[in-house]
């Protein structure tokens, strides 16, 4: 297992807490200045989002990287035998494994850009309508 | 091509989003700063506007690990390494200070219902 894999999970959850939070904290704010908006809906839409990044992050890192190298290794043990029935499905494999983990890393960045853009939105609106 | 598309996709996503999540932060913290100064009460806001500077220190790691200079296996896992770190001790942080702010916001919507 790799430390700064968990690291990074360990941030992410952290950060999913402390948004869910920022969404608590918005809907007390805005009963304190009487707006009847729901921005505070904003952060708790980015933490789900961002739990949606979390469990893309921790399925490609703890099933498919695992699954992938036992993969290669069995392609390198097929190839050193010249064992060509049992090359090209795994050949497949590993090409079939490799795009997913492709799939699921954009995933997980777009998930985190979506997050971020929705809590920088609320806390703006917020701000702004505390400043009028 | 395809790939080296979706890996440079991926960078700026990655920068574009600490950079929105530290300043989404920022601007919490100056919240709580006006709530700070209308009610002169703390509200630890000097630490929620420093906090997310290790997100944005995340973005900016990634950036340099993704650019052609760095070559070498070793020096790009320690990059990736203290990104993450600093990911996480930013992420408490902002917690710790999000947690402390929402108290005091809890007590001024005890104070208002009182009144």
């Amino acid at each position: 297992m790799k430390f700064d894999v968990v690291l990074y999970e360990a941030g992410l959850l952290t950060l999913i807490a402390a948004i869910a939070i920022i969404g608590v904290s918005l809907r007390k704010l805005t009963m304190i200045v009487r707006e009847k908006k729901l921005i505070w809906l904003l952060p708790v839409f980015a933490a789900a989002v961002l739990a949606v990044s979390l469990a893309s992050h921790v399925y490609a890192n703890f099933t498919m990287l695992p699954q992938l190298s036992t993969n290669i290794n069995a392609l390198s043990q097929a190839a050193v035998g010249q064992d060509s029935a049992k090359l090209e499905p795994l050949k497949a494999a590993v090409a079939s494994l490799k795009a997913g983990l492709v799939f699921l890393k954009a995933l997980s960045f777009t998930c985190f850009l979506l997050a971020s853009a929705m809590l920088l939105a609320s806390t703006s609106i917020y701000l702004r309508w505390i400043s009028k | 091509m395809t790939d080296d598309l979706i890996q440079l996709y991926i960078n700026a996503a990655a920068v574009a989003s600490g950079i929105f999540f530290w300043a989404g932060f920022l601007v919490f913290g100056f919240i709580a700063r006006r709530y700070s100064v209308v009610f002169k009460r703390a509200t630890f806001h000097t630490s929620l506007m420093i906090a997310p500077s290790g997100i944005l220190l995340y973005a900016v790691l990634m950036m340099i690990k993704s650019s052609p200079m760095i070559k070498d296996p070793a020096a790009n896992m320690i990059i990736q390494g203290a990104a993450c770190g600093l990911l996480f001790i930013s992420a408490v942080f902002c917690l710790a200070g999000i947690l402390k702010f929402n108290s005091l916001i809890d007590e001024l919507l005890k104070y208002k219902e009182q009144k």
